[in-house]
């Protein structure tokens, strides 16, 4: 049905109307254009032998037809109105499940990754890779254009102890990890307290005899003494990375051999230091 | 349509007509209904109207739910925004002893099975790592409500909340977490189980970090499930705000380390250091040795690990304390630098005798020859210039006796009495750092005091805050405070590098820049009175030409030789590592080393000088 075709029926019904036409031919032309009451309204105009009788039933059932559509309708669209909001609240249920194990996931690799971050693991895992500090460093200057001083690379495993503990995590995967790993290195180390005990001595003893003149830094070679002792190093295993750990903890051969670069590196400060915290285990 | 209405309409109002005449039956009939009917509006009313029996009541609380909404308590972050304390979610699991009994699990497959309740306690102790003991004596009883375990990560509790223990339940806390564990542990400060603040920043910050709770009422069906169309009220949580430190979290590790590694090599009490930020006062690391791990304070072993001690030990000063003499007496004019000073092999005035730590004749010193090597008896010739009442002003006039003000808790402002209260001997000795105490912290704003042109600014520790909104508020800074005069500041800095270049303290020099600073040695006061150990420490500040920063370290009764326990080498160390963490250019001119000596002994000038 096209606007365009409409128009010139209804007008012309409209003209029909006013010349006075029948009211219910007029109607019955009025109602051709909707779809629906077509047939209703060919109907009335075929019976036209007895319509007034057939209009009267079929127009005393239309209000009871429109009002059962309509509870049924209105039925239909609050049971389905009721079934989106508790599927919703369902599904709101389903989605904070999630948003919580989703929050809870990445809070726990937030604690993890802020356990790593830490300075002392920082400095921990750096010593576990063999990394020392720098002992001397050069400088660039960019406004005066010029390089200055004269870098040494450090001697291999200086400062190998850290001295503040790592922080406690529970819950923490990575901190987990670094506990049984920290276990396991103080298992490592000598159990004997006398050991320990002559060796700090004679590091005591040999540091008397230095001078350091200022320094801030240990001169290796003077601390040879301390180190020369022939019981294995208690330094082995903490300067060692985890595996050497490991080594060192399997048998006293694997400390004994590490006594012989040791000395360059160990010298009397962190002797004194471990052999402290050997005693103490 | 309308027209099709209407005539339904007509045609029954005959209908209605023919109704009308209703029989006498009919409306008794009718009456009896409206009767019950105005029956029951009235007991409509009576119930729900006037609720005299309060069943609507009742059943409205049986549906009605309030939920407290926790604020999130605020973070603590460091200069850099490194995380040093945040809320992370935990359970405390809880049991109701009346309902434990053995549990019928039903598989997916429709078969069951029965988990007894022993073996319900083997599972749960595997996953909370505790012992058999402690879950059969948490499941034991009669109480309906008992706490199984508290502060469970939420993978433990996902754990058993997949055994199907009907009499199991769990409430969401929040905890804090403590990322860099130890370092700067006591500064922070930490919480007590029932989320109480204790100590450090998060005591002294709480209002800021906790926050304000909200609440939420609501409406739940039989099965537990919110009612959705149900009014409900909902105030909403205020989070917390953060608090920024002015503590850079690698600076504290520098120094922390610095420190324990020197107090185990001395196995001595305990060791501190400070690190000060010249120009505003910001406190750039508080060290200890050893501080309280705030996940577990509990594991703390040392009380003195709960509060920083550079802030709450009240220590004597010792030699340190000449700085501030040499300050007083330079600015009242009572010296120069380059006065010279006989100083006798040992001082005796008002009947007191004066001795030195080493051994010597008499010498003829310059006033920095003295205190470049620490001299007792030089300071004190000096120093008795001052009436003991200027004395007193001068150490007021450096805060001695006061408290910085600090963010955090605990503070001591130590032992200043007041100068009529002084003995003979006393009058003397808090010239050079006896018979007086003070916080190490006290100790590092003299020097703060010297090396910022005079000024003196009370140190902090909290940079700023932030609300949970974003904004951010600058933490009120103190207002700056001239003790000395820049001239009078540029002569003691001369000094100060004296000491190092060619005094007694060559262990606190720093390759590639001009370091200044003080030793101090003071004998420590024992817990049964009288002396007992020592109390070294040194205080110094770097770059000399324009100093930025500086470092003091206090070792707390260092065992071994008096000569060989000093804190000049971990000064070093830590400023050094300061120096080069800020990028500091070294420096490029050439250190001062004053003339410790005149007259006959003039000569001895270079024997320190390389």
């Amino acid at each position: 049905m096209t606007g365009s075709g409409e128009n010139p029926r209804g007008g012309k019904g409209r003209l029909r109307g006013r010349i006075k036409m029948p009211q219910r031919l007029a109607l019955t032309t009025r109602r051709q254009p909707s779809g629906s009451s077509v047939s209703a309204g060919t109907a009335q105009a075929a019976g036209s032998g007895a319509p007034p009788a057939v209009r009267r039933r079929w127009s005393a059932l239309l209000p009871l037809a429109v009002a059962v559509l309509a509870v049924m309708a209105t039925l239909a669209g609050i049971l389905f109105l009721n079934i989106k909001i508790s599927d919703g609240q369902y599904r709101l249920v389903e989605m904070r499940a999630q948003e919580r194990a989703l929050a809870q996931e990445s809070e726990a690799l937030t604690q993890d990754l802020e356990f790593y971050q830490a300075p002392q693991n920082v400095a921990m895992a750096a010593t576990n890779e063999g990394m020392v500090s720098t002992t001397s460093e050069g400088l660039i200057d960019l406004d005066a254009q010029e390089v200055s001083g004269n870098p040494q690379p450090a001697p291999a495993a200086e400062d190998a102890e850290i001295l503040v503990a790592q922080p406690v995590q529970r819950g923490s995967a990575a901190a987990d990890r670094a506990a049984s790993l920290a276990r396991e290195r103080r298992d490592a180390l000598p159990e004997s307290e006398s050991q320990a005990q002559d060796q700090l001595q004679a590091a005591n003893e040999a540091e008397l005899g230095v001078n350091l003149h200022g320094g801030s830094l240990p001169a290796p070679q003077q601390r040879q003494p301390a180190d020369a002792t022939p019981s294995p190093s208690p330094t082995a295993a903490p300067t060692g990375t985890p595996a050497d750990a490991d080594a060192a903890g399997a048998g006293a051969d694997a400390a004994v051999e590490q006594d012989g670069p040791d000395p360059a590196a160990g010298g009397a400060d962190s002797a004194t230091a471990q052999q402290g915290n050997g005693g103490g285990q | 349509m309308s027209s099709s209405s209407e005539h339904p309409d007509a045609t029954d109002d005959p209908q209605l007509g023919m109704q009308r005449p209703a029989s006498r039956r009919e409306f008794i009939g009718l009456a009896i209904g409206l009767f019950a009917l105005v029956l029951l509006a009235l007991r409509l009313v009576w119930v729900q109207g006037f609720d005299l029996s309060g069943r609507a009541a009742s059943a409205e609380n049986a549906r009605l739910r309030q939920e407290r909404l926790p604020a999130l308590r605020g973070e603590i972050v460091d200069r850099t925004g490194a995380v040093m304390a945040r809320s992370i979610q935990r359970y405390d699991i809880a049991v109701d002893q009346t309902l434990v009994q053995d549990i019928i699990m039903r598989n997916p497959d429709g078969t069951t099975r029965t988990v007894s309740v022993l073996e319900t306690i083997q599972n749960l102790a595997d996953i909370l790592h505790i012992s058999d003991d402690d879950v059969r004596d948490a499941l034991d009883g009669d109480a309906n409500f008992q706490y199984l375990f508290r502060s469970a990560t939420p993978e433990q509790w996902n754990a058993v909340r997949e055994l199907q223990l009907g009499y199991v339940t769990a409430e969401p806390v929040s905890q804090r977490s403590y990322p860099n564990g130890q370092l700067g542990g006591s500064v922070v400060g930490f919480m007590g189980g029932d989320g109480d603040a204790l100590a450090g920043i998060e005591l002294s910050q709480n209002d800021v970090l906790s926050g304000e709770d909200g609440s939420r009422t609501f409406e739940i069906s039989a099965d537990g499930v919110r009612i959705p169309v149900a009014p409900q009220d909902e105030v909403s949580a205020v989070d917390g705000g953060s608090v920024q430190l002015t503590i850079d979290r690698d600076v504290q590790y520098y120094a922390q380390e610095a420190v324990a590694a020197r107090v185990k090599e001395l196995d001595a009490e305990w060791g501190t250091a400070v690190v000060l930020r010249v120009s505003d006062g910001q406190v750039l690391a508080l060290a200890d040795s050893t501080m309280v791990d705030p996940n577990e304070p509990g594991r703390t072993e040392n009380e003195g690990d709960y509060s920083p001690r550079a802030v709450a030990a009240a220590v004597e000063p010792g030699s340190t304390e000449k700085t501030l003499t040499a300050s007083a007496a330079i600015e009242e004019g009572k010296a120069e630098p380059l006065s010279e000073v006989p100083v006798p092999a040992e001082l005796t005035i008002d009947g007191q005798t004066f001795t030195d730590s080493f051994n010597h004749g008499a010498e003829d010193r310059t006033f920095a020859g003295i205190v470049a090597d620490s001299m007792n008896t030089g300071t004190v010739e000096v120093g008795s210039r001052l009436s003991p009442e200027q004395r007193h002003t001068w150490l007021k006039n450096f805060g001695i006796g006061d408290l910085t003000g600090i963010e955090i808790p605990g503070e001591t402002m130590g032992l200043l009495a007041d100068w009529t209260a002084w003995d003979t001997r006393q009058q003397y000795t808090v010239l050079f750092g006896q018979g007086l105490s003070q916080s190490p912290l006290r100790t590092a704003t003299i020097y703060q005091t010297v090396a910022n042109d005079g000024v003196l600014v009370e140190p902090r520790v909290v940079l700023s805050t932030t609300d949970a909104t974003g904004n951010t508020t600058q933490a009120p800074t103190p207002e700056p405070r001239r003790v000395i005069s820049s001239e009078t500041a540029a002569q003691v800095l001369e000094i100060m590098e004296t000491v190092v270049t060619v005094g007694g303290a060559p262990d606190a020099a720093v390759e590639g820049y001009r370091v200044g600073g003080k030793s101090g040695t003071a004998e420590a006061p024992g817990d049964q009175g009288g002396y007992d150990g020592y109390t070294t420490s040194f205080v110094g500040m770097a770059p000399m030409e324009d100093p930025q920063y500086v470092v003091a370290v206090t070792l707390q009764r260092p065992k071994g030789d008096v000569r060989t326990i000093g804190a000049s080498g971990v000064f070093s160390r830590i400023m050094g590592d300061v120096l080069k963490h800020y990028g500091v250019s070294p420096s490029t001119t050439e250190p001062v080393a004053l003339d410790k000596f005149f007259g006959k002994d003039a000569d001895r000038n270079d024997e320190n000088r390389d």
